[in-house]
Order: C-alpha cells, then sequence, then structure tokens
C-alpha cells in the first residue's frame, strides 16, 4: 500500500522506469488508470466506434506491457503510448476500408452538411447540448482526411504541442501544422452551421 | 510568430473552443480487469499482428518465383548432366552384342597366358569405348540378302520351287558375323520319320558350306 502511494507521486517516466527495472506490475497499472481514458478519447475520435476503441486501447495497453523495454527515456511516455494507440487504430481503420464498401453519395461533405442543418433545425433548443455537438462534432471529423483528422484531434482535443505531434507521427513540425490547418479548414465548413 | 499564431487562433478560435468543449468519452468500468485478466492468462493476441506461420516465407512472392524458376531450370536443363534419355537414344543392336560375346570367348580360347588375357580386356575395353560413338549412329537394318529370305518372292509358288528349299536355313545357323537373326524364312519341314532325311541334311548342308 504504502508501495502504491510513493508510486502515485511519480511521473509518468518514472512509473515506466521502475515497471522497466523491477518490472513492478503495480507501476504499470498506475499508468494504465492515467492513460486509459485520453487514449479512449483520441481513438474513439478518430474511429468513432465504442466497441473497437476499447478493444484497440486494450491491445496499447498489452503492447505496452509486452513491448515495455522498447520505450527510450528521451521521449516522453505519453508520446510513446500516442504513437502506438494512433498506430494500431489506422491500422483497424485499414481493415476496415477494405472490407466496407463506401457509397460514393455519401462521400460528398456538403449532403452531410445538409444533415446536420436539418438536425439543427428539427431541436434547435438541443442542438446546444453538449452531448448532441460531441455527436456533430464526431460525425465531422469522421468526414476529414484520416491524415488531417488525426492531427487535428492530437492537437485541437487532446492538446498536444507541434513538438509533440512531430514525435508522434514522424512528420515535419511544417507538415504538422499544415495538415493541422487543413483538417481545421475542412471541419469548419462542416460545421459552419452549429457555431 | 506572434502575427502567425494571432492569425490561426482568430481564425479557427471558434472550432478549437468547440473540440474543447465536447465530452471526453471514458473507457468502461471493467476495462482494468479485462486488461488485467487478460495479462494474467497470457491471452495477448493483438489485433494488428497477423499470425506467422511456420512456412509463411514460402508465399513471400520473390521466394515463390526464385523457387519456380529453380525447379524449370533444373527440369529442362538439368537432365543432360545426369543421363542420357532412353526415348532419344538409339537401342543398342543385339547383333552387336552377340558378335562382341562370340569374338571374346575366341580369344580367350587362343590366349594361353592370364596376364595376355588381362591384357587384351584392357584393349578391348578402350576399343569398345571408342567404337561407342560409331555404334550409336544409325544403322542399317541388319538383313543379309544371302541369308533371308523375302516373304513376297517365298510366298510364290514359281520361286519357292526353284530357289528356297535348297537355300533357306534355320535362325542362328550362320557361321559368320553379320547377323544372328536372319530374319524371315520359309522353315523346311523336317521329315524325322524318313530315314534317308538326315542324309539329305548332310548333303544340303555339305553343299551350302561357308568355309570359316
Amino acid at each position: 500500500m504504502a508501495l502504491d502511494k510513493k508510486l502515485l507521486l511519480l511521473t509518468d517516466e518514472e512509473l515506466i522506469k521502475e515497471f522497466q527495472d523491477s518490472n513492478t506490475i503495480e507501476a504499470y497499472e498506475i499508468l494504465v488508470k492515467r492513460f486509459k481514458d485520453p487514449l479512449m478519447n483520441f481513438v474513439y475520435r478518430f474511429l468513432g466506434d465504442r466497441d473497437v476503441t476499447t478493444d484497440i486501447v486494450q491491445d496499447t495497453m498489452i503492447k505496452f506491457y509486452l513491448k515495455k523495454d522498447s520505450y527510450q527515456s528521451i521521449a516522453k511516455f505519453s508520446t510513446w503510448i500516442y504513437t502506438i494507440a494512433g498506430n494500431l487504430a489506422k491500422n483497424e481503420l485499414k481493415r476496415r476500408n477494405r472490407r466496407q464498401i463506401l457509397s460514393i453519395s455519401n462521400d460528398d461533405p456538403d449532403d452531410f452538411t445538409l444533415q446536420i442543418e436539418d438536425k439543427k433545425f428539427v431541436a434547435p433548443d438541443r442542438a446546444a447540448d453538449n452531448s448532441i455537438k460531441g455527436e456533430m462534432v464526431q460525425k465531422a471529423l469522421l468526414r476529414v482526411k484520416p491524415i488531417y483528422r488525426e492531427l487535428v484531434i492530437l492537437r485541437d482535443i487532446e492538446g498536444f504541442t507541434y513538438d509533440e505531434i512531430s514525435g508522434m507521427t514522424d512528420l515535419s513540425i511544417g507538415t504538422v501544422k499544415s495538415r493541422i490547418n487543413r483538417g481545421r479548414a475542412h471541419l469548419q465548413k462542416l460545421l459552419k452551421n452549429i457555431y | 510568430m506572434n502575427e502567425e499564431k494571432f492569425t490561426e487562433d482568430n481564425e479557427f478560435s471558434e472550432l478549437k473552443k468547440l473540440l474543447k468543449e465536447i465530452p471526453k468519452v471514458k473507457a468502461p468500468d471493467n476495462f482494468e480487469f479485462n486488461l488485467m485478466t487478460k495479462i494474467q492468462n497470457q491471452n495477448f493476441e493483438v489485433k494488428s499482428e497477423k499470425k506467422k506461420s511456420i512456412f509463411s516465407w514460402a508465399l513471400t512472392p520473390a521466394i515463390g518465383f526464385a523457387a519456380t524458376l529453380f525447379l524449370v531450370v533444373f527440369l529442362f536443363t538439368g537432365n543432360d548432366e545426369i543421363g542420357d534419355n532412353p526415348w532419344n537414344t538409339t537401342p543398342r543392336l543385339i547383333e552387336n552384342n552377340v558378335a562382341e560375346v562370340n569374338s571374346s570367348k575366341v580369344k580367350i580360347s587362343t590366349f594361353r597366358n592370364p596376364t595376355e588375357l588381362k591384357k587384351s580386356e584392357q584393349a578391348k575395353s578402350i576399343s569398345q569405348n571408342k567404337n561407342l560413338a560409331t555404334n550409336n549412329k544409325p544403322q542399317n537394318f541388319p538383313f543379309d540378302k544371302r541369308t533371308s529370305v523375302n516373304l513376297d518372292e517365298g510366298m510364290q509358288p514359281s520361286v519357292n520351287s526353284n530357289s528356297s528349299i535348297g537355300t533357306a536355313q534355320l535362325a542362328g545357323a550362320s557361321t559368320n558375323n553379320t547377323s544372328p537373326f536372319d530374319g524371315f524364312f520359309l522353315r523346311e519341314v523336317e521329315k524325322y520319320q524318313r530315314e534317308d532325311s538326315l542324309e539329305n541334311l548332310k548333303d544340303s548342308l555339305r553343299q551350302n558350306e561357308i568355309p570359316e
């Protein structure tokens, strides 16, 4: 119990170090507690499916458990674990795209805007509600290209810096910034009716 | 830099505010329990990782292509080195084999000394090797006009009466080395019952005797 209290005070990097050196399962559990919700949010915003998101975050944690030694202390732990989760989410998206037969008519973003307008028109008071807003934002996010979507989520929802995103995605800062701006522009176009 | 940040903030400030406000998705209550159960049971089946079979390397296109190429090369060019194709070589005539056996028998009988015999055998094997190339060439059909009988002619009664009765021989009766197989011929009906048949045969053999 005392060990747990002591561990709770440690930073993410100190905890992973403890887990790497002493194989302390409590350190691992604390890291899981700290990152399960942010990772769930990130993966859910990227994929839009709660069950699949849960599986992917579980897989992320298992990978973290199995490959703890591949983490190097030069990077932030959050950067490392988000990279794992992001890669698994992208793989899932690719797998899903291979299986899914998308209809061309549904890909038109203008149709989607109309759909949101209709919802707003039907229930204007409810549109202000956070859950409805969240649903609309989620649908709009899924319309943005995945290469932009991931970066927008990391920057504007998860609050990472450009530098951290650059480290996670292995892209230059310039590319990160331009992609985020393109993603935002597309998202703004999709969501122009709700703010 | 500040200017850039200012414009960026102005341009998407509303959007960013909206994105910050949306409710956060949380992990299910049993998330940790399920995770730790998986870890304790060693149930590590990460979705993204494919199960690798033992023969997965064989499915690699490059390796498959190389293996196919090797097989093709081995089948179509390797046979020449392994041995002669029996379908492409001319069969050795039985006549030659018998002739060789006969000649060797004759020679053995003439050798008195065993060392002399050994030497002669070595020389013979060398000459055989030399003659292999010539033996493999297509040869004429080994029928001798002198010892063979044309069946068409033989069937005609006029010819039959003139020549064939006297000249026909038993198979293998030829003493020369031209051919042990003399082709088709009309066999004389032997008249064992008659007493003078042997006498007649003797006479005919004397007439057709070929000097050795």
